[in-house]
């Protein structure tokens, strides 16, 4: 069985190749065929992601663990960089979530993109960025998961503004470009920092010194408060979580795929992976522990106040995001890990249900021929779905259902997991706790009002009153996904504990029944009463929305997002770009070019006196040369005197 | 008696007709006669001195600066014939297109 594990790289050489056939294959390659060449890859990936998964699970649980070197990638004293794998459960796990879902999302792609004039160039990126999240997943050092960090982020950002001919679109790429670059130069200061520590990037050996306490505790806290830096923006936490919702720009299966199940959780991975400097750094768990928490509250109350249907969506996966990282902050990376799995199944059935209603109205809206604008993300214009478009509402309605915590769906077993693994520290983790809570009340809240809007009541425009459901390419990965979502959950469900026992053998899954119990009737409050305000019969004509009335101005700061983009804007954007334009107008014309302008003129002036000595006369520089001479030989004479 | 004195004195003497005519004549081709001259006192005194010394490498200096003198005529005739094709002058002072 080891040779099997020489192969692992294949796990992410699949969707490379996948990508470099679709690069290198000429533009008359038929559409059809370049989304069948890329789901192709992405299935091999995932086969050899569960052999892999296989031949972990046939070894005793104290052997598993794999570490496959694959190439010296340079060596430059004292730094021996090495790209390698690592081969445990956590990193499979991740693989068989990555690879499954993108495979999937591929399939469901095929449908959703058909007709688009770049599709090849689509499914490139799709392929590109499973190899580069395989990639961060499997590494087996801080510098190669920086690597895959970074393409990752590469891959989001170019297909966020996919689209770019909408210049919003582009504008929303590079904001989560930006973004993601102010918590990755924290991040690249934790790795140097990391280096300048341990003097290895690998994780075998820095883990070994901090289990054997060889660092001082001191710079451990600071290293994993950067790395954090990192993960706020990867993962979207307060306060670099802006510019999750604007990267719903791009097309659906890329937020579903990257914006929801797979690229946003590598954060809670990297302090999943990095658990054993973490638990060094009680304070900076504490940190990361109500960052998390207080995401989850935040994000679950403005997600409330939106009415795009992927805007929702953006924000609950923000908020689910603090969930996890709120999990991993306190150590129960087992909890962590389950809600990333379950969350990956249900918030990409959401996406995809979303991407399968958005489908269904711009078909709709374009029969008719109707050149008027249209948002067919605004949830204010459909309505009445759920006759029209059956498949999509139950699988959206199974998904929702499964991200509010209802029993015996996936989400209710993962988020009981990590709300019982918050109590009995006390402290911080209290606090947590109750945040927590609260978000699963908005989070009930948020999804109910979302299928009442989209599914419940009657049409409210014409594109949904004539909307269809979605081919069978696309209906056929929500079925599954909500398989999926019903059945996730019982892996570790109490008495079986699969993934706990896969993950972290020595901590069992608790199971209280008094959580589970509040947890549920938290649940069931928050759809009661979102379905109180948002039932059809109680819904006038004509009116916006019916929780305007009830909480007044609070509804308009939320539609606003709490004005925190405005925040930024006047805090940082609108400063640093005077300042550009204090370079640019003072700097750029008095300093720079006034240098070298100031230069050339005295070299000018100075010339313009030189040159006179040069007249052109032969006699007179025969008069200089005597002179010379004459000068030169007393100069002699007097130095032989 | 002639001394070595006599000789430098002579020496002298034509190297000042000849700087001093390099100075104060327009005329290309005296200019020139006028180098050959200076060229040829700094000769006559090689010799002077390497007769007076009883040293051989004065007189072997001079027919190295003959050589050179006669290499340097060869190419500065053929350059004042090629300027006087072009500029129909010998002035040396109207040939003064390299001001500055």
């Amino acid at each position: 069985m080891g040779a099997l594990f020489e192969w692992s790289w294949l796990i992410i050489a699949f969707p490379l190749l996948g990508f470099l056939i679709n690069l290198i294959s000429t533009g008359q390659t038929r559409e059809r065929t370049v989304g069948v060449v890329a789901s192709m890859a992405a299935a091999a990936s995932f086969g050899m992601s569960v052999l892999v998964f296989a031949a972990l699970l046939a070894r005793p649980p104290e052997a598993r663990l794999v570490e496959v070197s694959l190439y010296r990638w340079a060596i430059v004293p004292p730094l021996t960089a090495e790209v390698g794998l690592r081969i445990d459960p956590l990193s499979t796990a991740m693989a068989l979530i990555v690879t499954l879902v993108g495979t999937l999302i591929h399939v469901y792609s095929i449908g959703y993109m058909a007709g688009d004039p770049h599709i090849r160039r689509f499914f490139m990126f799709l392929n590109l960025f499973l190899a580069s999240m395989l990639l961060l997943v499997l590494a087996d050092n801080f510098l190669v998961l920086f690597v895959g960090w970074e393409l990752v982020g590469l891959c989001s950002y170019l297909l966020i503004g996919f689209w770019f001919e909408v210049p919003y679109n582009a504008w929303a790429g590079r904001k989560a470009f930006i973004v993601n670059r102010i918590g990755d130069f924290g991040f690249t200061l934790g790795l140097l920092l990391l280096f300048w520590t341990f003097g290895t990037f690998r994780y075998g050996p820095i883990f070994e010194a901090v289990e054997h306490r060889a660092v001082e505790a001191g710079v451990v806290t600071l290293i994993t408060l950067l790395l954090f830096a990192g993960v706020t923006g990867k993962s979207a936490q307060i306060p670099l979580y802006v510019w999750l919702p604007d990267a719903m720009a791009g097309p659906t299966p890329v937020s579903a795929l990257i914006h929801a199940a797979t690229m946003v959780t590598a954060g809670v991975y990297l302090i999943a992976r990095a658990h054993p400097l973490f638990a060094m750094a009680p304070f900076v768990q504490g940190v990361v522990t109500l960052i998390g928490a207080v995401t989850a509250l935040w994000a679950a109350l403005i997600a409330v106040g939106q009415f795009d249907i992927k805007r929702v969506l953006a924000f609950s996966t923000i908020s689910q995001l603090g969930y996890m990282v709120a999990a991993a902050g306190a150590g129960a990376v087992g909890a962590a890990i389950f809600h990333l799995g379950t969350h990956a199944f249900f918030k990409a059935l959401l996406f995809l249900g979303a991407g399968s209603v958005i489908h269904a109205l711009e078909h709709a809206h374009r029969h008719p021929g109707d050149p008027s604008p249209f948002d067919p993300n605004d949830m204010r214009r459909m309505g009445g779905l759920a006759q029209r478009m059956p498949l999509t509402f139950w699988t959206y309605g199974i998904g929702a259902a499964a991200l509010a915590g209802l029993p015996p769906l996936a989400g209710f077993w993962s988020k009981d997991e990590i709300l019982i693994s918050l109590r009995g520290i006390g402290g911080w983790a209290t606090l947590a706790y109750g945040l927590l809570l609260g978000a699963a009340f908005l989070t009930a809240f948020y999804m109910t009002r979302q299928v009442g809007m989209v599914f419940a009541g009657s049409p409210r425009s014409h594109a949904a009153a004539h909307a269809h459901e979605s081919p069978a390419v696309m209906t056929v990965p929500l079925g599954i996904f909500a398989f999926f979502s019903v059945v996730a959950g019982w892996i570790n469900a109490p008495g079986l504990g699969a993934l706990s026992a896969w993950l972290e053998p020595e901590h069992p899954p608790v199971f209280h029944p008094e959580q589970a119990l509040l947890a549920t009737l938290i649940a069931l409050a928050g759809i009661g009463a979102a379905w109180a305000i948002y039932r059809p019969q109680a819904w006038p004509e004509g009116v916006e929305d019916p929780l305007r009335p009830v909480l007044r101005g609070f509804f308009t700061a939320l539609t606003r997002k709490l004005y925190v983009d405005e925040l930024y804007d006047f805090l940082f954007v609108r400063p640093f770009e005077k300042v550009a334009r204090g370079v640019a107008e003072v700097v750029e014309p008095y300093g720079i070019d006034g240098a070298v302008n100031g230069l050339a003129r005295l070299v000018q002036s100075a010339a313009g006196r030189v040159r006179r000595w040069s007249s052109g006369y032969v006699r007179q520089y025969g008069l200089s040369v005597l002179i010379g001479a004459v000068l030169l030989m007393f100069y002699i004479l007097w130095m032989l005197r | 008696m002639v001394t070595l004195t006599h000789y430098l004195a002579l020496s002298a003497i034509l190297f000042g007709i000849g700087a001093v005519g390099f100075l104060v004549r327009r005329n290309a081709l005296i200019v020139f006669m006028c180098v050959e001259l200076m060229l040829n006192a700094a000769g006559l005194a090689f010799v002077a001195a390497s007769r007076y010394r009883g040293l051989l490498e004065g007189q072997l200096t001079v027919f190295f600066v003959l050589t050179v003198a006669a290499a340097e005529v060869a190419v500065g005739l053929a350059l004042m014939v090629a300027i006087f094709r072009t500029k129909k002058t010998t002035n040396v002072d109207e040939l003064s297109s390299l001001r500055g």
